[in-house]
């Protein structure tokens, strides 16, 4: 039996891409310090050197012409891969992404194809303050046109990169940096895992349960699953088993997932790295308000998220902001307080 | 000699205190990043230390500031990029509180919120940001400001070559000619954006020309002297504080690290910063002063001496300040109105 | 016997006592090599290196391991010299 081949999830990334572009001369990469330098987050590692400077392509900077350019490439039959560098950057490009690349489509009444990956690094936690330190995924989920699917580790982020190559529509592809599994950005170590050789893909709208319990349901996407996850670990030694879910993707979500999963425990805590108000933890919310008929909560839905204030520099009140692994555990605690204390009796 | 004594030797001795306070910074940055003190299995933690995060500096680019600088006073707004320092140190924002936010202290010029790329001082109308191209459309609203109230006070943008190639640019140059703004806009061309060279990025050898394109002068400086600076930069500022609109600079100068702190530069040849570093602006200004007999080398010594004092004591200063305590996180996102009785969050 | 280390010309530029990761390692020992073969990635502050095999041969005894950091002058391995 061979020892499994771990790969970090930057790496997984690039191999997912580059397996794509060998089956499929129509892929090609465009970005910022796409070509040699491989991407500022490692997700085009290796490609210049297999593919060359026709098919992984730096761009100027120039969002709106770069992207707006992978709609029309993509309309015409290619299919693009284009990086906006960090997706706080979305501001300088948006019109393009929201009311072409996601629409066109639509207002086309389905005639117009555009097969675009379009990915992009988030989240924060390393001090990159409000300009570089978004996840964002609820803004663009919230807005119809657009699949956004938002990996949490190595072996997920290619099969779904390689499902978002093989789809015919926009699909936003958002790689959290403090998993990518960099030389030089602290990691949770969890993201980084076996990968096989051959291309795989795994289907949108397809949660999946990281760890069963019975306890809670902690509802999560990206970074914030190897948090829960190690979470989870910590309160196993409390005797609170909580049940980890990843959403994978946001467009399509996994609604049955979650539902189920919050039928057997009774107790949902969600925890987002995206800002709390109207985003992604008020939308599992809603549903499960939505489906209360069929479900018998033992307490109200908790939310972890980052406040609405930008995400500051200064590392104390970062550290704040952004849920740590400790307020999931503590969070988790107040949830099951009543069934410690059932337990007691 | 053109150019008064005192504004040379100003010239020479910011210079001076912008290079030594950059490569004080590149040392600082790297404590608490290295390892063997981080996570196992990394090379670097961007997120360690008593810096923590992205650090720009600016080594090198000293002329620009100083040479464009030479010519404002405090009622002036500068606006540079997410490589700062030397614009605020050369328009005059405190080195303490600048320093306290760079280290994200209670101290620092936006209590630690801002950090490096986002340093805001009202005092002396100077503000920047991380996003590429964000300067130019703020100072022409700074210069409309200006003109609408009567004032004779210009605005600077500062940015790079390679957010020429930005939207914002082409707007912010059409709107400034066309509603006759007292703006200047200077292009600090270092020749890279990150791993891209400036021929892989813009369609035309010299920014400058673009100037006609929008119906103002364009002037190019050739070389990274702070005289070369001050004599193209004095009439553009002349023209604008008398009414006559907006004129764009293009600087050619030299970047001596990397884009960022711990960039590798394996895209840039290995000789290249050696070779510009023979031209050290710094150096070539103090043998200027000293073939006129404006500088002897006691003096050099006393100014050099001085700057350096300076550069120790923000540190220092910097050190000492303490954190923000945790829930000031949620502070300041709006401002207080002065009708405003309650809390604002 | 030959030390396989990262030469010091690659610390050129960094301040004292850095250190640099061993990243992987990608042959074992014992497994003959040619000269030229990459045998080790390492990564220094952010710049990725390989270490090449001097000649012909094989590593004899690996120093430092997978995920390790390491300061200048150490010994990463043993290499041995086909005869």
């Amino acid at each position: 039996m061979s020892t499994p081949r771990i790969l970090t999830m930057a790496q997984a990334i690039s191999e997912g891409i580059a397996q794509e572009m060998s089956r499929d001369s129509a892929v090609f990469v465009m970005g910022e310090d796409v070509g040699s330098y491989g991407g500022i987050f490692g997700a085009t590692g290796g490609l210049l050197d297999k593919f060359g400077p026709e098919r992984i392509m730096d761009t100027p900077i120039s969002e709106t012409a770069f992207i707006g350019a992978a709609t029309g490439a993509a309309a015409a039959g290619m299919r693009p891969i284009v990086e906006l560098m960090f997706v706080d950057f979305f501001g300088v490009c948006m019109d393009q992404i929201y009311n072409h690349l996601a629409k066109n489509t639509y207002m086309s009444g389905g005639a117009v194809k555009l097969p675009v990956v379009l990915t992009t690094a988030i989240g924060g936690g390393y001090s990159d303050a409000a300009q570089h330190s978004q996840c964002l995924y609820g803004t663009f989920a919230h807005m119809p046109g657009i699949k956004v699917v938002v990996p949490s580790n190595a072996y997920d982020a290619k099969g779904l990169m390689i499902t978002a190559i093989r789809d015919d529509n926009p699909v936003m592809f958002m790689y959290h940096k403090g998993i990518m599994g960099l030389p030089w950005m602290a990691y949770l170590e969890g993201s980084s895992n076996a990968v096989p050789q051959e291309a795989y893909t795994i289907p949108f709208g397809q949660a999946k349960v990281m760890q069963e319990g019975s306890d809670l349901t902690i509802v999560s996407i990206s970074q914030m699953v190897q948090k829960a996850m190690l979470a989870a670990h910590e309160l196993q030694g409390q005797s609170i088993h909580a049940e980890v879910l990843d959403l994978r993707t946001l467009v399509p979500l996994d609604t049955q997932e979650i539902l189920k999963s919050v039928r057997k425990t009774g107790r949902l805590l969600i925890a987002d790295e995206d800002y709390l108000g109207f985003g992604l933890s008020g939308e599992i919310a809603a549903l499960i308000a939505e489906n209360l008929d069929s479900i018998v909560l033992k307490a109200p839905v908790m939310r972890l998220a980052v406040p609405n204030v930008p995400i500051p520099y200064s590392r104390p009140l970062e550290q704040f902001v952004i849920p740590q692994v400790h307020s999931i555990v503590q969070a988790a605690q107040a949830l099951t307080v009543g069934k410690m204390a059932q337990a007691r009796t | 000699m053109q150019i008064g004594k005192e504004k040379l030797l100003w010239m020479y001795q910011t210079m001076v205190e912008i290079r030594y306070y950059e490569e004080t910074m590149a040392a600082v940055y790297m404590e608490g990043k290295l390892p063997p003190n981080i996570q196992k299995g990394l090379a670097f933690d961007i997120g360690g230390g008593p810096v923590p995060g992205e650090m720009h500096l600016a080594a090198g680019q000293e002329p620009v500031a100083v040479g464009v600088c030479a010519h404002l006073c405090d009622h002036d707004t500068v606006v540079g990029t997410h490589r700062p320092h030397h614009f605020a140190i050369a328009k005059g924002v405190p080195l303490g509180p600048m320093t306290a936010e760079m280290f994200g202290k209670v101290g620092g010029l936006g209590k630690g919120k801002g950090g490096h790329m986002h340093l805001f001082d009202p005092a002396h109308n100077f503000s920047c940001s991380g996003i590429v191209g964000a300067s130019m459309p703020i100072a022409c609203g700074a210069a409309l400001a200006a003109k609408k109230m009567g004032k004779d006070y210009v605005a600077v943008a500062f940015f790079g070559e390679g957010a020429a190639n930005q939207g914002s640019f082409h707007e912010s140059l059409n709107l400034a000619a066309l509603w006759n703004l007292p703006v200047v806009f200077v292009c600090e061309d270092n020749q890279w954006a990150i791993s891209v060279p400036k021929n892989k990025a813009t369609s035309v050898p010299s920014v400058a020309v673009r100037a006609a394109g929008y119906g103002m002068p364009g002037v190019h400086v050739e070389h990274n002297d702070a005289v070369a600076v001050f004599e193209a930069a004095g009439p553009a500022i002349a023209r604008a504080r008398s009414g006559q609109g907006p004129t764009l600079i293009e600087v050619k100068t030299d970047r001596y690290f990397g884009h960022f702190q711990g960039d590798p530069e394996s895209y840039r040849p290995k000789d290249e910063v050696a070779t510009l570093r023979t031209k050290d602006p710094i150096g070539l200004l103090a043998q200027l002063l000293k073939a006129h007999h404006m500088m002897s080398d006691q003096e050099q010594a006393a100014l050099t001496a001085q700057a350096h004092q300076k550069v120790i004591g923000a540190f220092e200063f910097a050190r000492a300040s303490a954190y923000p305590q945790a829930q000031d996180a949620l502070a300041d996102v709006f401002a207080r109105n002065h009708a405003d009785t309650r809390e604002l969050v | 016997m030959i030390d396989i280390t990262l030469p010091a010309m690659a610390w050129d530029g960094t301040q004292d006592a850095t250190e640099a990761l061993l990243d992987k390692w990608l042959v074992a020992p014992g497994v003959p090599v040619k000269k030229g073969q990459v045998l080790v990635s390492v990564v220094l502050v952010k710049a990725a290196m390989d270490i090449e095999a001097p000649q012909d041969g094989q590593i004899e005894a690996v120093l430092v391991q997978s995920g390790e950091s390491f300061a200048p002058g150490t010994v990463l391995a043993q290499f041995a010299p086909a005869a």
